[in-house]
């Protein structure tokens, strides 16, 4: 049955057009290469925890949360609260190696911590999971359009897949963080309204509470029961596999943490994301599930509706038209979040890791030719890959065997990179190839998953390949590097955790002055011929020295650093306390205006 | 564990000691959280 209304359609179609206007829009900030991947390096931490989380959410979560949801209660939230606990992990130790390294994706990191055959390996995984990503995302909007409107699987991905090419194309890293945020906010927005038009149509808060059976109410699920939704395998899967990929091997997410101004804001945007944003989006995605159980018990919904379908069917019947359109858009912009991050990823690596490997020394603006013409590609093959998923029995079974297969090898080859500084090359190619050739064995033989059981019944065995996968890995890495006669690395400054402090030696250019991060500062803008002065007393105010790297943005927060430039403090001056002397130059670069104050801030 | 031993982070350090702060504080919170979803359903 076609649901969609005429007013639902044209509110998609509008959709679909501001998005598209309001991404080509920051083509206008996209100067270089630096600037269509890592944007400029500029933005607010709040920008980039919005973006991280649109990322996040994509078309697949609404209907394969709602899915889980439906089947087994509160427990779908496991899966987005699980994020915190490789926190410490991330912020003391891949955030800086990341922001003060400079890579510029993982297969770059590969080849400076070990070497160019590492790097070709990891190219060819990161492409196939990325492109998978792609494909997968593609499939399940096409399945939500299928139910709502009769559209073709393939038509929707073609559409809409098109539609993030064009913007994508036109201003790279700037457009997708800025049409992450109006599309975070929108999805969370729709999440909710779900909620609250639920209760409506149920009755009250009561009634849905009182019409759910108390299992369905806890945050986990059984420990080895059901078979597709344990909680030992969904630990594995989701909390190692896909969050461990997601925020370790993911050029989309890596790539959004270089754009952040600061390691400070890069840490701040991780605490917003897992603390605030993942559980509001756990609700979100999921509550149309528990809302389609409520109905169901209550006799609202018809009894057995198919699982990858309740999103769309709770949604349909608890909105009137208008409503329904912005809530399917929610889903699209879902989709199209992820998907535009994912393609500048792949985009970041075909130029960074292939052309300028093939054709080095060109000038940037070739490679920013090239950058764009990829970004195509990834959109053509993603759509191409469809197919693929459609063959899988539900969209939860096909995402997770898909990242669970793929990641591993390089997840535990990155800890280890960046832990173990006696981690060798050796090792880290025989963990990549052997991984890999592991995961497919699990896949051909899932027998071999039968060690690791825990309990769980043999149709959930897929659930712990994560698992499978690292203890093969782990057990690779530590026995090539151990009985390997190689020596240990020394010239790797700031790729492992040991090295950290020469990485930021070399970020700036000389001792880092970190211990204190200062007060951040106001000051009117006095146009010089070139370089930046501050007043001594608010060189004071940062704790900053001349050498200094600092950040100068507009003081309008809410551009979110879209407007700014870093430079290294000169000589302070002794005129007025709250003004600083800037170069044309810097102005120029940072489009900042004149008339209006600056933010300074010491970064290191 | 590993960052404070290879003193990469230092609990000397005032601001490496706010961010260790503010992690046991989100560890507490996920805690919490999930103490009370177990509570609440009716235990």
């Amino acid at each position: 049955m076609i649901k969609g209304t005429v007013l639902d359609f044209a509110i998609i179609v509008f959709y679909f057009l501001f998005i598209l206007g309001f991404g080509t829009f920051f083509g206008r900030y996209v100067k270089s290469t630096k600037d269509f991947f890592f944007g400029g390096q500029r933005f607010s931490w709040w920008l980039i925890g919005f973006s991280c989380v649109a990322t996040t959410v994509g078309s697949y979560s609404f209907i394969k949360y709602s899915a889980v949801a439906y089947q087994y209660g509160f427990s779908s939230t496991m899966t987005y609260l699980n994020d915190w606990f490789i926190l410490p992990l991330f912020v003391f130790i891949w955030l800086p190696i990341i922001y003060y390294s400079r890579i510029t994706s993982i297969p770059e990191y590969f080849e400076r911590r070990f070497n160019s055959t590492t790097r070709t390996i990891s190219v060819i995984i990161l492409l196939v999971y990325l492109l998978g990503y792609i494909g997968i995302n593609l499939y399940t909007i096409g399945v939500a359009f299928n139910a709502m409107f009769g559209w073709d699987v393939m038509v929707t991905a073609i559409l809409i897949s098109f539609v993030c090419a064009v913007y994508m194309h036109a201003g790279g890293q700037t457009s997708v963080i800025m049409t992450d945020l109006a599309q975070a906010l929108m999805l969370l927005t729709a999440g909710f309204l779900v909620f609250f038009l639920g209760i409506e149509k149920i009755g009250s808060l009561s009634a849905f509470w009182k019409s759910l059976p108390y299992e369905f109410k806890l945050p986990f699920s059984p420990f080895n029961k059901p078979p597709d939704f344990n909680f030992v395998g969904i630990f594995w899967q989701d909390a190692f596999g896909s969050s461990m990929a997601f925020y370790f091997m993911n050029q989309g997410i890596l790539m959004r943490f270089l754009s952040v101004r600061s390691p400070r804001d890069g840490r701040k945007a991780m605490f917003l994301v897992c603390l605030v944003l993942m559980p509001l989006a756990a609700f979100a995605v999921a509550n149309a599930g528990w809302i389609g159980h409520s109905m169901q018990n209550l006799g609202l919904l018809p009894v057995g509706s198919d699982p990858n379908h309740i999103f769309v069917d709770v949604a349909f019947s608890i909105t009137k038209p208008g409503i329904f359109g912005f809530i399917m858009a929610a889903l699209i912009a879902a989709l199209m979040s992820t998907i535009d991050t994912l393609i500048n990823g792949v985009a970041a690596i075909g130029v960074n890791d292939i052309v300028k490997k093939i054709t080095p020394d060109k000038e940037d603006t070739f490679y920013l030719k090239w950058a764009r013409t990829i970004s195509l590609a990834a959109a053509v093959i993603g759509v191409a890959l469809v197919p693929l998923f459609m063959q899988f029995k539900s969209i939860y079974l096909a995402h997770g065997t898909f990242i669970a297969a793929v990641t591993p090898p390089m997840i535990v080859t990155i800890v280890f990179g960046i832990l173990w500084k006696r981690y060798t090359t050796k090792a880290a190619i025989y963990t990549l190839i052997l991984g890999s050739i592991a995961m497919l064995i699990s896949i051909k033989w899932p027998v071999v998953l039968t060690f690791l059981s825990h309990g769980v019944a043999p149709e959930g065995l897929q659930y712990l390949r994560a698992l499978y996968g690292l203890i093969v890995c782990t057990a690779v890495s530590i026995g090539a590097t151990v009985l390997s006669k190689e020596k240990e690395l020394s010239n790797i400054p700031g790729l492992v955790v040991d090295t950290i402090h020469e990485g930021k030696v070399l970020f700036k250019g000389g001792e880092p002055d970190d211990f204190d991060e200062g007060k951040i500062v106001h000051c009117y803008i006095a146009e010089t011929s070139e370089g930046v002065s501050l007043s001594t007393k608010m060189m004071e105010y940062l704790q900053a020295k001349p050498g200094d790297i600092l950040y100068i943005a507009d003081e309008r927060w809410w551009l979110g650093g879209l407007r700014s430039i870093h430079t290294k403090a000169g000589i302070p001056h002794q005129g007025v306390d709250n003004v600083i002397f800037l170069g044309t130059d810097l102005i120029k670069q940072g489009n900042l205006d004149v008339n209006r104050k600056v933010t300074v801030i010491k970064i290191i | 564990m590993i960052a404070l031993k290879k003193d990469v982070i230092s609990l000397s350090h005032p601001t490496e000691r706010r961010i260790l702060f503010e992690i046991i504080a989100g560890y507490l919170f996920f805690i919490i959280l999930h103490a009370s979803m177990i509570i609440v359903a009716g235990v």
